[in-house]
Order: structure tokens, then C-alpha cells, then sequence
């Protein structure tokens, strides 16, 4: 039997597919240094981590396999490999593929959101790749994240193909293009940029100055050019819509999971729960095609469990939101469920605001534009700060987990911006957690399992206090 | 049918030492501190023994047991565990029921919490990941100036104009404590520039809670009155020490065990 086989099976592989992708699978592993002794530990993590008797979950970690395979394999398949970079333009990413999904002949998506998942979470093999990057000159704590040692480590050392164009986004984090640049200057890629600044008065979100819509929007147009010239990629009214739609329709989807997931006692557990909403962030391929019966499946499931009163935790325990779950590690985000506390949303799945945009932007790029805009986090740190607080009123939940990146400089003065914030807008208690998203060497377990459970027990007697007098 | 005892222990295992107490209805009868030492779960035996021999009782006498500390896992006697934090506001409330916020300074860590009114925590802050700003800390400088570290701090309160301690990493401030001898630097300024960082670096993570009348200061630290001093002045207000601050931790976990049965 192939060594990869009980694996692969575990993550939902039918035979034939896996006869039918023999050479590629094998191929993938051998470039990544994949053996055996990997295979086994992989298992022996999906077993601890995630509840393989969902066919949802195994569903979702199948795809997770397919796109590192699509990813690694790309460029030897011949195709065109464009990369976004991290935070994702997710849309754009969604429009570019649309517009190649007809050859299926490009690979689009954020290389380091993959590997995160699928060599951090999946293999705990992830190390390699990031001490590649600091050899490189990515130290951590040095304004960079993780995110960043990655894709470059992994680009020198040869497990991942190097891009035709990689997108450079500047809006949210300034140093991805710095990043972007060294890795044109090593692999001579070529490069195009995106930039904006999240620069704007305390106070104004969702109003902005609509100069700053015009700005990126005339960054999009340059790259919709770009793709024009380089690849003879058209983006048309049309191909926005699609790619609207697609990923309208996987959220959609992810959304009325979640609605399941919000159910009392809470039935599934965050490590699951980040399978699916991850896929949306790095995936722009196999998502689209087979992401949706995922989370359909997944949803049928959850269903059954809400109604036989089944929950990762008891009944009435304290729900918190989290800001960001680990995209590596996902021993600290089922450390969530095992302090008792229930995780029914994430800060990604808050819903958007009531009120419309202010201004009546119609072309694809200035409506791309003034959608980032638009979702808070892109525009200020007040921005972030009142979108996530909007969001939360319309969640029931007994607390906040406010977790940062330690190295990531967005996020570090916001946090404690938030917490001042949220305490006087909603009287949410909040825990601040400094940890590292994409890097599980920079935090120590047992010291936040004490924040944690210490939380948990905060909020446990805040309920109970509440409750006094309740008959 | 016999009565239930109604005495409890609270065991807290830290970093630096290990604690227990043993609480007969709202009476400390006993309590003890030794050395974690390498074994955690051997101190925890230990801690737990020599007090109960205090008070000739056997650990058939205990109703309920609670472990609290970062080793409180490894307590396997235990019949439950809660965190630390949870247990300094419910031991604190105990003894000063007016308190509002604890300094807990320990071995490895560093918190504040804010008490709730029946002795819950109301919000909490602990330090992340450095040493500095813990006991550990003061361990290390205490060894470079080969100087006792039950002592420093009365050394610190001697120290008329401190030194500026410009690095906040415990590595690093070791070579500055080297440098700042070798320009001949007075101990007892090098001392008080010590503390007066550390208390600056607690503050400052503090605020984040803020710091509501009455202060009370707990843990190892506690027992070092230059840090009392040098976390005054930055609070701006008193802080309360209790008789015996290494043991509240594990005074909260009796107390919480007392509410069990």
C-alpha cells in the first residue's frame, strides 16, 4: 500500500482518485520532503485535532491536500502561478481566477496560507520553511510576520514554485511589499503593488475620503492592466460578477454553518470550525469547486448534532469570540473548547453594518476599492475597531478574546485601543492575548492555557452572578 | 452518620516554591513553603505532608483538595484545579474585603487582577512571555551582584540616585548590571534602578486593568520591600502586604474548596 494511502483516505480521497493522482501526489511529497514517518504523525494529529467522523471535516481536509498539490505542482503542470499576498484580497483573487477558469490553466491563490495549514496545522512541519526565511533575513519580532518568513523561506527552498506575478498588497501591512521585493530580487518574478494606507482621522469609519477609493482603485486598474499585458487576462463585468458570486456563495454557505455552530451547547469545535473558513482565505481553486459541498455537508452535520443536543462543550458554557484562531496550531485552538468555553464566531465572520456605503462608486476597481474600504479593518484602526464592535452587537456572546500578533504592527497598537474601546461600548470583558498566528515557537502553551482557563472561570462567575436571582 | 470534615487544603505550585494551606472552616490552621525543586509532583507530596504534620492530621482528614499554580496538574491528590489568578482575588478578598486590585509577583509570572465584589476576578492582566518583571528577574540580577536575593531590596531602598536600567530583557540586563559595576556604580543605586524598572514594567501592564483602592501585593516579591517601595511610588497610592503574601494562592484554592463541600 502507498505510504501517503490511509492518509489520504482519512481526508476523504476515494481509491480512484487517489490511483488517478498517484504520480502528482507522490511528486508533491517528494518536493516537500514528505515520508512515512510524516504520514503517520499527520494522522495521528487529524485524529487528535479534528472530528474525522465528520465527512464534512474530512471533506474540507481533502481540499486542503488538493490545493497544496495544485500549489506545488503548478509550474511543473505548466501553468501561470500568481500569488496575492497576506491579508488577501480575497475578491480580487476570487475575479482573477474566474477570468482563468476556463483553461485551468493558472494557479491563484496565497501560497503561505497553504503551507500554514497544511504543513503547520496538518504536519507540524512547518519550522523548516520559517527558519529558511529567517536565513533570509526575517527575523522574528522584527516587524515581519511569519507570514512572511514563510513564503519566502519556502520559495528558497525549492517547495514552491516561483510566480509569473505576485501581487504585493500594501494596504494593511506595509512591510508584505518589502517582502514581496526581496523575493523579485532573488527569483526575479516580476511584481505588482497595491498599495493604500489604513491612514485615516479616528472617528470617520464607514465614512472615508473618497481620494483614497480613487487611489486604489487606479492601483487595481494597474494591475488588471498588468494582467491585460502580461497574461491577456480580461477583467469584465462579467468576470466580477462571477467571481462576486463564487465567493458570495461559499460564504454564504459558511455562514449558515456558523449559524448551526452558534447552537447551545456549541457543537463544533474551532480547529473544525478554521478547516472551512481557512479555505476561503488561501484557496481560489479547489475551494470554489468543491469548498461548497464541504461546507454543505458540514452544515447537514452540525445540524444532526444541535438536534441530538450534542456540544464540544457542555450546555451554558461562557461563549467568547475570538479575534483570530491559530492558522498553525491547532492544539491552541481546540485549547478554547478544552478551558470550557464555547467559540461560535470568529472576528472574520462578524456581519457587515446596515448602513450603505456613502458614496455611489461604479467601476469594478473603484467598487472593489470602496468594498475593502468598507470592511473596517482597510481604512483606520478605528475603522477596525468599530466594525468588529458593530459586529459584536449582534452576536450573543460572554466575552471577547482580543489575540494579537506580537509582530505584526497593525494589530499591536489596536489591541489596546480595542479593549478600551469595546470595555465602554459594550461592557464585553476582553482578554488581551500577545501570541503569533503563523508561528507556534513564539508563545508558550501552558502560559496562555492560564490565561485562558482564568478567563473561563472569570466569565463562568460573571454568569453565575448574573444569574442570581433568576428563577 | 459521621460528619463531614470541614477542613480543606489549597496547594499552589509555582514556579519557585511550593506552597499549601489548610483551612478549617474560614481558620488558617496551617500553612507551609518549600522549594518546587525539580520534581513537581514530589514537591507537591511534600508541600502537602509537612503541613498536615503541623497539625498531626493525615490526608484523610481533608474534604476537599484544590491545586492551583502553574504546576497544579501534576497534583494528582487534588480533586480539582483553578487557575492562580482566580485563587489570589478569592484569598486577598478574604483578608482585606475592601481590597479592589492584587499584584501577584511570582517566580515566572506577573499579574493584576481586579477583585470583583464577592471576590471573583473582575479583568485580569499577566505578563506574556519575558522574565522581566518577575522574581526571576531578581533572581538573576541578585546573582550577578552576588548578592542574597532576600536582601536586595533592603540594599535597594539605600540607593539615593538609581540607575537607569535601559534593557527589559533579563539576558541583556545582565551584561548592563556588569557594565554599570565596572564604571563603579554603587550596588545599593544599581539595586534601586533595578527595581524601580521592574515596578515600571508591572505598572505598565497594569494599566491595563488599572489600579483600584486597596492595592494589595502578592507573591514571593511581596516579601521584598524595595519592590513595595519602588510600586508605590509608580501607583501613586498605598499597597497592602499580607503577613504571609507567597501564600494567598494557595489560601484562594482553600477557600474555593471550602465552598465545595
Amino acid at each position: 500500500m502507498a505510504f501517503y494511502k490511509e492518509l489520504l483516505t482519512l481526508c476523504a480521497f476515494e481509491e480512484d482518485e487517489i490511483a488517478d493522482q498517484k504520480q502528482r501526489i507522490e511528486r508533491t511529497f517528494e518536493i516537500l520532503g514528505l515520508g512515512p514517518e510524516d504520514m503517520e504523525r499527520a494522522i495521528e494529529r487529524i485524529n487528535k485535532f479534528y472530528a474525522v467522523e465528520l465527512l464534512g471535516v474530512r471533506k474540507a481536509l481533502g481540499i486542503w491536500f488538493k490545493e497544496l498539490f495544485d500549489l506545488v505542482l503548478a509550474k511543473e503542470e505548466g501553468k501561470n502561478v500568481i500569488y496575492f499576498g497576506y491579508p488577501p484580497p480575497l475578491l480580487i483573487g476570487y475575479i482573477i481566477k474566474y477570468a482563468t477558469k476556463p483553461g485551468n490553466d493558472y494557479y491563484v491563490g496565497c501560497p503561505e496560507a497553504v503551507l500554514c495549514q497544511v504543513l503547520g496545522q496538518l504536519f507540524d512541519k512547518l519550522n523548516p520553511v520559517l527558519e529558511a526565511g529567517e536565513a533570509l533575513g526575517f527575523p522574528p519580532g522584527h516587524g515581519m510576520c511569519s507570514m512572511l518568513q514563510n513564503r519566502n523561506g519556502a520559495l528558497d527552498m525549492g517547495i514552491l514554485p516561483v510566480p509569473d506575478l505576485a501581487i504585493g498588497v500594501s494596504y494593511y501591512c506595509d512591510m508584505g511589499p518589502k517582502a514581496d521585493e526581496l523575493m523579485s530580487h532573488r527569483h526575479g518574478n516580476d511584481v505588482e503593488y497595491l498599495d493604500n494606507s489604513m491612514d485615516s482621522p479616528w472617528g470617520t469609519w464607514p465614512d472615508y475620503d473618497p481620494e483614497k477609493i480613487k487611489f486604489m482603485a487606479a492601483q487595481i486598474n494597474k494591475l488588471f492592466k498588468s494582467l491585460k499585458n502580461k497574461f491577456g487576462i480580461e477583467i469584465t463585468d462579467e468576470v466580477y460578477e462571477k467571481g462576486n458570486e463564487s465567493i458570495m456563495q461559499y460564504f454564504m454557505a459558511v455562514y449558515g454553518l456558523n449559524h448551526h455552530i452558534s447552537a447551545d451547547p456549541c457543537p463544533l469545535s474551532l480547529a473544525d470550525a478554521q478547516l472551512i473558513l481557512n479555505l476561503g482565505v488561501g484557496s481560489t481553486g479547489v475551494t470554489i469547486d468543491e469548498g461548497f459541498e464541504a461546507v454543505q455537508i458540514l452544515t447537514k452535520e452540525v445540524e444532526k448534532r444541535v438536534e441530538e443536543g450534542y456540544g464540544v462543550v457542555p450546555k451554558g458554557a461562557p461563549r467568547v469570540l475570538i479575534y483570530l484562531p491559530s492558522f498553525v496550531d491547532p492544539a491552541f485552538n481546540n485549547l478554547l473548547n478544552e478551558v470550557g468555553l464555547a467559540v461560535p464566531i470568529t472576528a472574520a465572520l462578524l456581519p457587515p453594518p446596515e448602513t450603505p456605503p456613502p458614496y455611489p462608486f461604479t467601476t469594478i476597481a473603484e467598487k472593489l476599492a470602496e468594498r475593502m474600504m468598507y470592511s473596517g479593518v482597510f481604512h483606520s484602526a478605528y475603522g477596525a475597531i468599530k466594525f468588529f464592535a458593530e459586529g459584536l452587537k449582534s452576536t450573543k456572546v460572554d466575552g471577547v478574546i482580543f489575540n494579537y500578533q506580537h509582530n505584526c504592527r497593525p494589530c499591536v497598537c489596536r489591541s489596546k485601543l480595542s479593549k478600551d474601546y469595546l470595555d465602554k461600548e459594550t461592557g464585553l470583558p476582553m482578554l488581551l492575548l500577545e501570541m503569533d498566528f503563523y508561528d507556534n515557537r513564539n508563545y508558550s502553551a501552558s502560559s496562555l492555557q492560564t490565561r485562558l482557563e482564568a478567563f473561563a472561570e472569570m466569565l463562568l462567575a460573571k454568569k453565575a452572578e448574573a444569574n442570581k436571582g433568576i428563577v | 452518620m459521621a460528619l463531614k470534615s470541614k477542613i480543606v487544603a489549597g496547594i499552589d505550585i509555582g514556579a519557585a516554591t511550593a506552597k499549601a494551606v489548610i483551612l478549617n472552616e474560614s481558620k488558617i490552621i496551617a500553612s507551609h513553603v518549600i522549594p518546587t525543586g525539580e520534581s513537581v509532583k514530589k514537591a507537591a507530596e511534600s508541600v502537602m505532608k509537612q503541613t498536615l504534620d503541623k497539625e498531626g492530621l493525615s490526608m484523610n482528614d481533608i474534604s476537599y483538595k484544590i491545586a492551583t499554580g502553574y504546576g497544579r496538574r501534576a497534583v494528582s491528590f487534588a480533586d480539582e484545579v483553578i487557575t492562580e489568578i482566580s485563587c489570589h482575588a478569592k484569598g486577598v478578598n478574604m483578608l482585606m474585603p475592601d481590597a479592589q486590585t492584587v499584584i501577584d509577583i511570582g517566580g515566572q509570572d506577573s499579574k493584576v487582577i481586579e477583585i470583583s465584589k464577592d471576590g471573583n476576578i473582575g479583568n485580569f492582566v499577566m505578563n506574556d512571555k519575558c522574565a522581566a518583571g518577575t522574581g526571576r528577574f531578581l533572581e538573576v540580577m541578585a546573582r550577578v551582584l552576588d548578592s542574597n536575593i532576600n536582601e536586595i531590596g533592603s540594599i535597594s531602598l539605600n540607593g539615593n540616585e538609581p540607575c537607569q536600567i535601559s534593557n527589559t530583557c533579563t539576558v541583556f540586563a545582565e551584561s548592563e548590571m556588569v557594565t554599570l559595576r565596572a564604571e563603579g556604580e554603587t550596588r545599593e543605586n544599581i539595586f534601586a534602578g533595578i527595581h524601580s524598572a521592574m515596578a515600571h514594567r508591572v505598572v505598565i501592564m497594569g494599566n491595563t486593568v488599572g489600579f483600584k483602592k486597596s492595592v494589595v501585593f502578592t507573591g514571593g516579591v511581596a516579601r521584598n520591600i524595595g519592590m513595595k517601595k519602588f510600586l508605590q511610588e509608580r501607583v501613586g497610592m498605598e499597597i497592602f502586604v499580607p503577613e504571609k503574601p507567597q501564600i494567598i494562592g494557595a489560601l484562594g484554592a482553600a477557600i474555593v474548596a471550602r465552598n465545595k463541600i
